[in-house]
């Protein structure tokens, strides 16, 4: 079961985590992501489109 | 010179409707979905103390302050979705982190509940156009003077009404349940005459007899299209009246002065969309809105600002505690977002929060620069979200036309005046306002850089990577896959390669899946819910307070007093428990 971490908040703030805007590329792991998203999209999109209706709808 | 104290001091949340990904390969007719969420809800409290949400909606708040709704849309016809709140947050950096944490909460309670077969979906639009997904929530001011007073007095006017509206839906309450009874007798009654009559079960209960005992039954369709007209009509006066009220005196001056910036923001936090014709919209929710403000759905409408939290209010949460209808006497009311888009990267998250909440921070304290009124809005949101060159020109009142990008660079102008006037004003609201700079720069000169940092922008990276020439139903597949949340969902595998820009650490994330945000009601209601959850007491909690125990031994706290920002750096002390005598709110 989750148990609580001790009570000082470490949720900081941007103040301590400044990231640059777009990281480094690993255009090598892109192009396989990539290729790996394109062959599987390409796999019965039918059913998958099917199978992900949110009948009616929410807010 | 002003102080800090008017800058990211409302309280803000989110809310998230997920849709599922329900394979029906598996062969078995798939369970309903309020059964879904019962199994995914067992599989949460596996993870973290919970505890019953005392509520119209059926839900629970857990143990990190936030909660887990099943949102009731027709769940017989095979609807219902399975939403998520954050809790009452102070930041957008809190904001986000909270977002992050349920997303992974419930994406581990769906894998335990279902082991995979079954995933979750952060998106806002299906493929064949329904609609759900985010609503922002922002503290804010309903209204002052006149209009204040105008609101006080229609609520009093509107009272006997609502109260004949909860009678009303009590009686066709008290018929359903004579309903159950009367079809039980039918059907065992039949049962002795005729062999095995599943047709009149799935025409009494809507289920056979077997799934009756092993699922859990919504009833039969044509009785939930029959509550779902009845209801609409019966309360069709108290919401027409009520809407024309808030139309006249809720937030008028925000809605004004915050549209033009609601409109352009597409460009920030949009997730993107194949729409039905192939192309690709900066945003997936945006272009099924048809009106300003509205009570969302109940109408047949989609609002930008979705007052239906107010009506249900009346018509239902005050059946519950009448408290909440004292409540709608307060100057300080709940402001909800609907045109907004269910983010994965973290900054378009973060700015779609932070931003919005800058804009709001600047239009309440008055210093806002007399704001370039939008031509048909609805007309120019469509213009904006079809345009990912960026450059088209909407209409403005007087005659002059903008882009989208010159609409956000007036708003940043205003901030950052605003904040100059407040050195003393939290970093947060500076690093917001930096980054928001830096993305409109890079929208104006390289909109391709902002690949892993704005939504719009990976998922059109993708497309036009992996799926050139693709069929309709490939590259719709890439649109809709880009937000499961699993590792084969498209975002999931793109993040995996490091493309993607994190803003917050694997332990902020950690501590707030374990931790409600501090100095905030939120605070009270997840520690009392570790506290008493944990060891089986009978706990109940709703947005506005906490029941521990039940009947006459109930003691209820009030959370309202926390609403008021605290020091953040501390925890909020727990408050001595009101003896049972003393609890008001039952």
């Amino acid at each position: 079961m989750n148990q609580p971490t001790n009570s000082t908040p470490t949720v900081n703030g941007p103040a301590t985590s400044q990231k640059p805007l777009s990281p480094p590329l690993d255009r090598h792991a892109v192009a396989q992501a990539l290729a790996a998203v394109r062959a599987d999209s390409q796999r019965q999109p039918e059913t998958y489109l099917r199978d992900t209706v949110v009948p009616h709808g929410g807010e | 010179m002003a102080n800090k104290s008017d800058v990211f001091q409302r309280l803000i949340g989110l809310e998230t409707e997920y849709a599922l990904f329900m394979p029906t390969s598996l062969g078995k007719r798939p369970r309903n979905r309020y059964a879904l969420f019962c199994d995914l809800l067992t599989a949460l409290k596996q993870k973290i103390p919970c505890a019953r949400a005392r509520n119209m909606k059926e839900g629970a708040f857990h143990a990190a302050g936030g909660a887990v709704w099943f949102e009731t849309e027709r769940p017989a016809l095979g609807g219902g979705l399975i939403e998520g709140s954050t809790p009452e947050c102070r930041s957008p950096w809190q904001v986000l982190a909270w977002q992050r944490a349920q997303d992974e909460l419930l994406t581990e309670a769906a894998e335990a509940a279902f082991g995979g077969a079954i995933r979750l979906v952060k998106n806002d639009r299906d493929a064949v156009g329904n609609i759900y997904g985010a609503q922002e929530n922002y503290e804010a001011t309903l209204a002052e003077g006149w209009r204040l007073a105008v609101w006080r007095t229609a609520l009093v006017l509107l009272l006997p009404l609502a109260v004949l509206t909860w009678m009303l839906l009590w009686f066709i309450d008290k018929l359903v349940e004579a309903y159950a009874l009367a079809a039980a007798v039918i059907y065992l009654t039949a049962e002795r005459l005729l062999p095995r009559p599943e047709w009149l079960a799935r025409l009494l209960f809507g289920c056979s007899v077997k799934e009756l005992a092993t699922d859990i039954p919504t009833g039969p369709p044509w009785l939930d299209s029959v509550l779902y007209f009845v209801a609409r009509l019966l309360t069709a006066p108290l919401a027409l009246g009520l809407l024309g009220v808030l139309w006249a005196t809720a937030f008028v001056r925000i809605r004004r002065d915050l549209t033009p910036f609601l409109l352009s923001r597409p460009i920030i936090a949009g997730s993107g969309m194949v729409d039905e014709y192939g192309h690709f919209q900066l945003a997936d929710k945006a272009t099924a809105m048809n009106c300003l403000t509205g009570f969302g759905g109940l109408l047949g409408d989609r609002p930008i600002y979705c007052l239906g939290h107010f009506f249900k209010t009346v018509y239902a949460d005050a059946w519950l505690a009448p408290q909440q209808y004292v409540r709608l006497f307060r100057p300080r009311q709940r402001l909800q977002i609907a045109l907004g888009d269910s983010n994965l990267v973290d900054t378009a998250e973060y700015l779609r929060v932070g931003t919005t909440l800058l804009v709001l921070d600047v239009i309440e304290a008055g210093e806002m620069p007399t704001v370039p009124q939008v031509r048909r809005p609805i007309h120019a949101l469509r213009s904006i979200c079809g345009d990912p060159t960026l450059t088209t020109r909407i209409p403005l009142a007087g005659g002059r036309r903008a882009t989208a990008l010159e609409i956000q660079r007036f708003y940043w102008e205003a901030c950052r005046r605003f904040l100059d006037r407040r050195p003393d004003a939290p970093p947060e609201a500076r690093d917001v306002l930096r980054r928001w700079e830096l993305v409109l720069d890079s929208l104006s000169d390289d909109p391709q850089s902002l690949v892993g940092t704005l939504d719009w922008a990976t998922k059109q990276f993708v497309l036009d990577k992996a799926a050139r020439g693709a069929s309709w139903e490939s590259r719709k597949k890439i649109d809709i896959r880009y937000h499961e949340l699993s590792p084969q969902g498209y975002f999931q595998r793109l993040k995996a390669t490091g493309i993607v820009v994190d803003l917050l650490s694997p332990e902020e994330i950690e501590h707030a899946r374990r931790n409600p945000p501090m100095g905030t009601p939120a605070a009270v209601r997840g520690r009392y819910i570790r506290e008493f959850a944990a060891d089986n007491e009978e706990i109940a909690a709703n947005w506005h307070a906490v029941y521990i125990g039940h009947g006459r031994d109930c003691r209820v706290v009030m959370l309202d007093r926390f609403q008021q920002r605290t020091d953040a750096a501390k925890p909020t002390a727990l408050p001595k428990l009101p003896r049972p005598e003393d609890a008001s709110d039952r």
